[in-house]
């Protein structure tokens, strides 16, 4: 009997082992994953090549909605429970949750913009006289904080944490530190994009 | 031989190379909003040319005082910044599509195109800075 529990126990060890090697030596995303944002690009330019206007607004209120949502459930919901959370199981949860918002957020974020600036071009929305036209300027604002947020803060952040849970021996206090300017980073686009909220419903009343 | 006695914190140095970065950034992001928002009409072109000028200052900038840095896991910061100039450049190419297909031409497009190009440089050197700067290497001075 203790030979077969031992038996048990070491085929489970061997698993955990292969496990976690192959977390930190294979690709750090999902490569499926990213073959579907793949298509999903080339099915935007494809859109946007068509001039499909269905497509186009498709695009863009699947993606915002995607979008607004993500981040204000990371800022303002899952945030606050990771800060609460002890360190390892912190650590098991940005380690399967990061890889996974790598690849869905940069599709997300190119859809809506540039399928949102050709629906407002077709639908000669660009062209509106001031001082509606500062409707259009503000969420153009909002969307250059958001990107300079999402580019110099939150993605390094991701990144570094990423590759540090990679490592033997992950740093926790750098993990800690990374992450806490990530939740912070996404809860701040995540009031952003509220604003965004107002902005668009203003535009399209 | 390095210290791993106490915890390592990260590098928690003010670095003026991620200034230099961050205001590239915001200059080419100024520059090309200020196109956008006058579409679909012509847009004055001095003033984003003045930002244009002043991010690619800044880019010039960030990369001397990158080269400039001692001890830097170059190795860390090339394996980074290779897949994010790959997605970068993808990102860009697309947006240039968009573009042309929007019929943008001339001056306009000339901004907008070095605006892309100078994203393309600066967001691959702020994320692997921002992740290389904490790896420790030997000191070799």
């Amino acid at each position: 009997m203790s030979e077969f529990v031992g038996k048990q126990a070491l085929e489970i060890g061997d698993q955990v082992i292969d496990r976690v090697e192959k977390a930190q030596t294979g690709p750090i995303v999902n490569l499926w994953g990213v073959g579907v944002a793949c298509l999903a690009i080339v099915v935007l330019i494809v859109t946007i090549a068509e001039d499909w206007r269905w497509g186009l607004a498709f695009f863009h209120v699947i993606g915002g909605g995607v979008w607004i949502t993500i981040d204000l459930f990371m800022g303002l919901v899952l945030g606050p429970i990771l800060a609460r959370m002890s360190i390892p199981a912190r650590m098991e949860l940005t380690r399967r949750l990061m890889p996974k918002l790598m690849v869905i957020m940069p599709p997300v974020v190119i859809a809506t913009l540039t399928a949102g600036f050709q629906l407002a071009r077709r639908i000669d929305l660009l062209s509106v006289p001031y001082p509606q036209h500062w409707w259009l300027t503000a969420s153009y604002i909002v969307v250059g904080i958001m990107a300079l947020i999402a580019y110099g803060v939150m993605e390094p952040a991701n990144i570094l944490v990423l590759l540090e849970l990679r490592k033997p021996q992950p740093n926790g206090a750098l993990i800690g530190k990374a992450m806490s300017k990530f939740i912070y980073a996404t809860a701040t686009i995540g009031v952003l994009q509220i604003s965004t909220a107002i902005i668009m419903t203003k535009i399209a009343s | 031989m390095m210290d791993n006695h106490e915890p390592y914190q990260g590098d928690t140095t003010r670095s003026p190379i991620r200034l230099f970065a961050i205001g590239s950034l915001v200059c080419a992001i100024v520059s090309a909003g200020i196109l956008a928002a006058y579409a679909p009409r012509p847009a004055p072109l001095g003033p984003s040319e003045g930002f244009l000028i002043g991010s690619a200052v800044l880019l010039v900038a960030c990369v001397a005082g990158l080269l400039r840095r001692r001890n830097f896991a170059w190795n860390r910061f090339f394996t980074v910044a290779k897949f994010v100039v790959l997605m970068t450049v993808v990102v860009s190419a697309m947006l240039e599509y968009v573009f042309i297909f929007d019929g943008m031409r001339g001056g306009a497009l000339a901004i907008m195109s070095i605006v892309l190009a100078i994203t393309a440089i600066d967001i691959p050197i702020l994320w692997g800075f921002a992740v290389a700067r904490h790896e420790r290497v030997p000191n070799r001075s």
